[in-house]
């Protein structure tokens, strides 16, 4: 058995549970924003008040409840910053709050969903579809260009790429909710 | 995957959603999404599922680490802001790297060893941190807490691979595993397909040949998933099985015929139960008896699974105020039925003694109203089990039981053997012994020296 310092053991704690819960954390914020560097740039804040805060804890057990409510916080920032800079549009902090009240009560029912999408479902696309979402991750593609790549007009594109999705939650949902 | 979906069907709404997501939207297209999401729940519904595959693709496409940006320039903070940010996660950073590369990565302890023997090249002593890797347990009962918290209690001999603080694979050997609210979705891989755990205690056992998974669930739920890609959810009570062919829920139920033995050798004489050898159950539920074993038991709960053993010797050719030494022999057996991990580390029972006919002619389904107490018999011998312990042979012999047997002469004796602790909650193993019947080991025998 390790002897550990104080300090040492609190970094220990913080460590595994924040390692265990990040990618629900990071899940959560990413439902919420809809960027990815924004979503990689609020994940950051929260990590850093997470860990300042960590004393304010009061049991190990609320560390998740605690850290979504840190992060809930944090997307309303982002979301107040965003609407200052009015670099880009982006939805209501009505809105937001909503569906971040209501993101939370499911986050548990989304994350088996999204575990269920990479490990069942992704498999069952055609190639064409997969090679579609797969370009839109593509950080040099444009929605334009790939529209004219796959013969699609671009409402047309969107409408394809909607469905390829949707198709894809449907999957999710009967793996998940299958008994 | 099909799409052929007509075009005149897609909804405005719903084409806004992906346009919002892609970032491909008007001021004025976005208030009409922001307010249609506001009123319809339908609505977000979609939208949620939406952004739920979008972060799935992402971890599939993007599976490279975006790169780390410890500063946004685009943000309009201040300097004194942009500092304070920077330090705070240099110190984050410093924390993070100390644990990531100083030091294997702590995922589980090993949080208590109970008669364990381990092989595994991670640390096997009690309170050890362990990293990720392969365990064995040769022996005895250990368990497991995983950093999530997610606690795996063990019974030997089994083999489990740690693997994040999240999942394990248990690749041999049965398993509890117990999940608390913090590590909701833990996920115990088998050969055979993996459970993920939704907020519960389940039981897990992997057959001798590693291609069968049982599982039972003792609260909450849990699903299970082949490798072929069903899956199944399974609720409080209910077990299934994993295997090649997918997943299939279980029953089973067996019943047995006793077989009387008597032996007698040189100054030493050993008797055997003639049939005489029962289990009763206090809510007379006899389905949960089994005529193999003799079945203890403590339970204080409603409807009480409360058992004991009871078990007649009868020899009238000798005289037993004559006897210089005696000993009851018992030989404790798995029967499959309850956890050890709910039971208190040690267990204690006590037995006693009723000399001569007690008036149960037929011991055949024998009721608890109808059988001998404790209240009339004579208490002559204690002993204590660890949970730990699976099989083993107890011995009793007390100057209780010889005085009783010496003192009584009579021509039959029988025994009444007690469970005293109960279980720490539900579902705690019933404690067995080999009765005249069972298969394998023999059933209590009275050894009596002259």
């Amino acid at each position: 058995m390790k002897a550990l310092q104080p300090e040492e053991e609190k970094n220990h704690r913080f460590l595994n549970l924040f390692t265990a819960n990040e990618s629900s954390i990071h899940a959560y914020v990413r439902r919420l924003v809809y960027r990815r560097e924004d979503a990689s740039d609020v994940m950051q804040k929260i990590a850093i008040i997470l860990w300042k805060k960590f004393d304010q804890l009061q049991s190990d057990d609320n560390f998740r409840k605690w850290s979504f409510g840190v992060a809930r916080f944090e997307v309303l920032a982002w979301r107040r910053d965003l609407a200052r800079e009015r670099e880009r549009l982006v939805l209501s902090t009505e809105t937001i709050e909503l569906m971040a009240e209501e993101l939370d009560r499911n986050a548990e029912q989304l994350d088996l969903e999204k575990e269920a999408i990479l490990q069942h479902c992704l498999g069952k696309l055609k190639k064409d579809q997969r090679s579609a979402l797969q370009d839109m991750y593509d950080d040099e593609s444009n929605t334009p260009a790939l529209a004219q790549k796959f013969g699609k007009s671009i409402t047309g594109f969107y409408q394809w790429i909607y469905r390829i999705r949707q198709r894809l939650a449907e999957c999710a949902k009967q793996v998940a909710d299958a008994r | 995957m099909q799409d052929d979906f007509p075009l005149n069907k897609m909804k405005k709404e719903d084409e806004l959603i992906i346009r919002y997501l892609d970032q491909h939207l008007s001021e004025e297209e976005i208030q009409i999404l922001d307010q249609s999401l506001r009123e319809n729940s339908a609505l977000r519904k979609k939208f949620y599922d939406q952004v739920n595959v979008g972060t799935a693709l992402e971890e599939e496409f993007c599976s490279r680490l975006p790169e780390e940006k410890v500063i946004s320039f685009k943000r309009k903070s201040s300097t004194v802001t942009l500092l304070a940010f920077a330090a705070s996660f240099i110190l984050a950073i410093g924390i993070i790297g100390y644990s990531f590369f100083n030091t294997k990565e702590s995922i589980a302890t090993l949080a208590s060893n109970e008669n364990a023997a381990w092989e595994s090249s991670l640390p096997t002593l009690e309170g050890s941190e362990l990293s990720a890797g392969l365990m064995t347990l040769k022996s005895g009962v250990a368990t497991i807490r995983f950093s999530s918290g997610a606690e795996v209690v063990l019974e030997a001999p089994a083999e489990i691979e740690l693997q994040t603080a999240m999942q394990g694979k248990l690749i041999r050997g049965n398993a509890i595993v117990h999940v608390p609210d913090s590590a909701h979705g833990f996920t115990l891989a088998t050969p055979s397909g993996y459970a993920v755990d939704h907020g519960t205690a389940f039981g897990v056992s992997i057959m001798e040949n590693g291609k069968i998974s049982d599982f039972k669930v003792l609260e909450g739920e849990i699903s299970l998933h082949s490798p072929k890609g069903d899956s199944l959810f399974l609720l409080e009570n209910e077990s299934a099985t994993l295997n090649d062919y997918g997943i299939s829920k279980k029953i089973v139920l067996r019943a047995e015929q006793p077989i009387p033995v008597l032996e007698k050798e040189n100054n030493t004489l050993r008797i055997q139960t003639a049939g005489k050898c029962q289990s009763i159950i206090r809510n007379d539920e006899i389905a949960y008896l089994d005529q193999d074993f003799l079945m203890v038991k403590l339970d204080t709960g409603s409807n009480p699974y409360e058992r004991r053993a009871l078990f007649n010797f009868k020899e009238d050719q000798v005289d037993w105020s004559e006897i210089k030494k005696s000993r009851l022999r018992l030989n404790l057996v798995p029967c499959g039925v309850g956890h050890r991990v709910y039971l208190p580390k040690t267990n204690r029972f006590k037995l006693y003694a009723l000399a001569g006919f007690t008036g149960v002619e037929s011991w055949e389904n024998l009721k608890w109203g109808e059988a001998p107490t404790t209240e009339s018999a004579t208490l002559v011998g204690r002993f204590e089990i660890p949970r730990s312990q699976e099989r083993g042979s107890i011995t009793i012999e007390s100057n209780e039981l010889l005085e009783f047997l010496k003192s009584n002469n009579a021509s039959e004796y029988t025994f009444i053997l007690t469970r005293e602790t109960s279980e720490t909650r539900g579902s705690g193993m019933v404690h067995a012994f080999a009765s005249d019947s069972h298969p394998e080991a023999s059933g209590p025998t009275l050894e009596l020296s002259f």
